[in-house]
């Protein structure tokens, strides 16, 4: 007691404070305390209550009660950082105080009848001890730091809406989170974000989840200009507009109905502009009473026209790119719809003898079969053999032009799961004549259980005719040696891997990669898109194209196609 | 001496097609003989009759011109129909060229087809007659003396006896006997007969 009443001296004696008077002492040590603006509360070790100052009576809502430890948290509105669970009594600052801890920098949200909103609380806390150094209480210095509190938490709901954006929300789900953080800033507000019309003219619905909704639509569709409201004189201008009173101002003369019926009374819009200056929208705050600004929504309405400001014209930018994109996809898909067609062209001597060697058998037995049936009495079982060649053959040349046309006509691609093998066939069959008059062995090899791919069925066709074609093109100048073809499938570690070999002219002294350049071409006659369009679809189904040269003379071509999810292990 | 029937040798790939053609031919009492390639033609044996084959120009392995060179390099060219499922006009001229018959696109009309077959077939029994002619003439030629054989030359080239007997250093009258002989073992029925069989025969002087 003595070194520590030494201690105190040391501090307090400059003052030349007379502690021979203790009453005065105590009178102005209890002065001190209700003037500070920390709560400072001290109870002894029974849990008793010494000091109790006016801060902590206004933080707390409450005096001191004569209750234990255990109670506190209920009587004082006492809660974690959730805002929604009871402080645990054993946690308390001054109950481990008074264990004996030394307790720093606890955040505690207080919350009861007069303080409806809550106080965010840092408090600290010692024990007390007597002369002889035996534990007599604990003592807490508790401090309001609910601005820079509420300050973190808006911070970080911004974070929130930005990355909402950053991960792709959509607009209207980033406006109504923002619009959410904002209103949470302030009583008896409600905000809206309305965007400008790409034309300039119109006002367009954004988001204001609690404003009416006849309101909302009102105003969704209703044009800008010098004398339109709030938000649509604010967009006209450029200019940020303060309307105290709708009821009143002349600006929404011809809104005062509307205003009326939504119970709004004040509306203060600020324009929300791009990074290059041009009006994008605005954001609005309402209230139900006139209302003249204080100056402390000025930040709240900077951050929020900010970050709408962002999300619109990140928005913007990703329509554009959708539709540059989509853009692309139909020139890309006309490309290769008219490679497939001059594909066709160079194979339409096969295609004609295809078509036109079933027609021949038919029109050639339905003209027997006429002749047949000019006799008195024509042989039936002959007649009927003749027309079942006719009907077989018919079927055939059907198919055989089902074949191309699937092939030539405009064409939306659309993957489904199919057994690569199958497209292989049906190429071969297709490219079967033009390999005899190019007098090509075509050779092929098919693994067994193929994993399915994803695959659009035409183009993974066109992809293999290129190859095939360019391969027997590649051929077609060898004057001897074999001219064979080997079209190859085997099961890859991701999914299937086709090969077509030749034993051509081979890619040496030119770079494989070069041959995929869009106009690369070594025929006479060929306008060098095969390869260029056969990759961009390999790698549209998320596969790989590439060439390699032969060991023994020529070229291969390789591709690559994933599996069908859960196909390969 | 009777002929054998005549036979259509149809190599075609297309099953239906060679149906197809067995079936018309048929129509006009002719036999078709069916191969699918001309590989296997070429391995079975000849016809003895009169023939015409129809081919497909495009078949895997040889091609239908390609048997074309191949028959006429043997020797025995047989007349060709071609038939295409998409011909073109460098195809058509080599093929007209090597001697074929008709070049027909599927589909074609079948009188075509049968009017091609018809004059194939006249044509080939018209060659193998005179080829029959041919290999008579030639047998009864090997009848004859080497003497004969002089004298035979030299009618046919236009001497008269009398030169005959003064090149060959013999009398006119032993000329008379061989030339009676000629005309008895040759067939002849006068010395522009004689003259003819000599030009078949290529001996005239």
């Amino acid at each position: 007691m003595q070194h520590d009443r030494a201690n105190e001296a040391s501090v307090i004696g400059p003052l030349r404070l007379s502690f021979e008077n203790s009453r005065d002492a105590i009178l102005l040590l209890e002065s001190i305390l209700h003037q500070m603006s920390d709560a400072v509360i001290v109870a002894d070790k029974e849990h008793h209550f010494l000091i109790f100052n006016r801060a902590a009576e206004r933080m707390f809502g409450v005096g001191p009660t004569d209750t234990r430890a255990e109670s506190w948290s209920r009587i004082y509105g006492l809660y974690l950082s959730d805002e929604g669970t009871r402080f645990p009594a054993q946690d308390l600052p001054l109950a481990r105080a008074i264990r004996g801890e030394e307790v720093e920098d606890v955040e505690m949200f207080v919350r009861h009848d007069k303080k409806p909103d809550g106080v965010w609380v840092r408090v600290s806390g010692r024990p007390l001890r007597d002369a002889a150094g035996e534990l007599s209480g604990g003592m807490v210095v508790c401090r309001d730091i609910s601005d820079s509190k509420k300050e973190d938490i808006f911070r970080s709901g911004q974070s929130r809406v930005l990355e909402m954006i950053a991960q792709g929300a959509t607009l209207s789900e980033v406006l109504a989170s923002l619009v959410t953080l904002i209103e949470a800033q302030s009583h008896d507000m409600v905000c809206s974000v309305v965007e400008l019309s790409e034309d300039g003219k119109y006002i367009r619905h954004g988001a204001a989840p609690n404003l009416p909704k006849i309101y909302v639509q009102a105003v969704n569709g209703a044009p800008i200009g010098p004398k339109n409201g709030s938000c649509g004189t604010a967009m006209y201008r450029g200019q940020q507009v303060i309307v105290t009173d709708m009821l009143t101002d002349p600006l929404w003369e011809d809104y005062r109905e509307l205003a009326k019926l939504s119970g709004l009374r004040a509306c203060w819009s600020t324009p929300i502009f791009s990074g290059s200056g041009q009006v994008l929208g605005s954001f609005a705050m309402y209230y139900r009473q006139p209302q003249t600004p204080t100056g402390s929504e000025a930040r709240l309405t900077e951050v929020a026209t900010h970050i709408a400001g962002i999300a619109i014209e990140h928005q913007r930018a990703a329509n554009e790119l959708r539709t540059r994109e989509e853009q692309l996809r139909v020139t890309q898909a006309e490309l290769a719809h008219v490679a497939r067609v001059s594909t066709m062209g160079e194979l339409a001597a096969s295609i004609a003898h295809e078509v036109n060697q079933p027609l021949g058998a038919i029109v050639g037995n339905a003209d027997i079969c006429l002749r047949w049936l000019e006799d008195s009495q024509p042989d039936l079982v002959q007649l009927r053999e003749a027309l079942e060649d006719i009907s077989s053959d018919g079927h055939r040349a059907s198919q055989v032009v089902a074949r191309i046309r699937s092939l030539v006509k405009k064409h939306v691609p659309n993957k489904l799961p199919t057994d690569f093998n199958d497209v292989a066939r049906e190429v071969v069959e297709l490219i079967n004549h033009e390999a005899q008059r190019k007098q090509v062995t075509v050779r092929s090899d098919l693994a067994t259980a193929l994993p399915l791919v994803a695959a659009d069925r035409v183009q993974l066709q066109q992809v293999l005719i290129n190859l095939v074609m360019n391969g027997m093109e590649a051929m077609s100048e060898v004057e001897n040696g074999t001219r064979e073809l080997k079209l190859e499938t085997t099961v890859s570690d991701r999914g299937v891997l086709a090969a077509v070999s030749d034993r051509g002219v081979g890619i040496k002294g030119t770079d494989a990669e070069q041959l995929f350049k869009p106009f690369h071409t070594t025929k006479t006659n060929g306008m060098g898109m095969g390869l260029a369009i056969s990759r961009s679809i390999i790698e549209s189904h998320g596969g790989r194209l590439w060439a390699e040269p032969n060991a023994e003379g020529g070229a291969t071509f390789k591709f690559t196609l994933p599996a069908v999810d859960g196909e390969v292990q | 001496m009777t002929e054998k029937p005549p036979v259509v040798i149809v190599v075609d790939d297309d099953p239906s097609f060679r149906n197809f053609l067995s079936r018309l031919v048929q129509t006009i009492g002719l036999k078709a003989v069916l191969f699918t390639s001309a590989e296997e033609f070429l391995a079975a044996p000849q016809p003895d009759g009169p023939a015409c084959l129809v081919l497909d120009v495009q078949m895997p392995g040889l091609s239908g011109l390609d048997l074309q060179r191949q028959l006429t390099e043997r020797g025995r060219p047989l007349p060709i129909v071609f038939t295409t499922g998409h011909g073109d006009i460098p195809m058509t001229v080599e093929a007209m060229k090597a001697g074929a018959i008709g070049f027909l696109s599927k589909p074609f009309r079948n009188q075509e087809m049968l009017d091609a077959i018809k004059e194939g077939i006249a044509r080939d029994r018209e060659s193998r007659t005179k080829l029959d002619e041919l290999v008579e003439l030639q047998g009864r030629y090997q009848s004859l003396t080497a003497r004969e054989r002089e004298v035979f030359a030299l009618v046919t080239s236009g001497s008269l006896n009398k030169q005959i007997a003064l090149q060959l250093g013999t009398s006119e009258r032993t000329v008379k006997a061989h030339r009676a002989q000629v005309v008895q073992k040759m067939h002849a029925e006068s010395v522009a007969d004689l003259v003819r069989m000599a030009d078949k025969l290529g001996v005239s002087t």
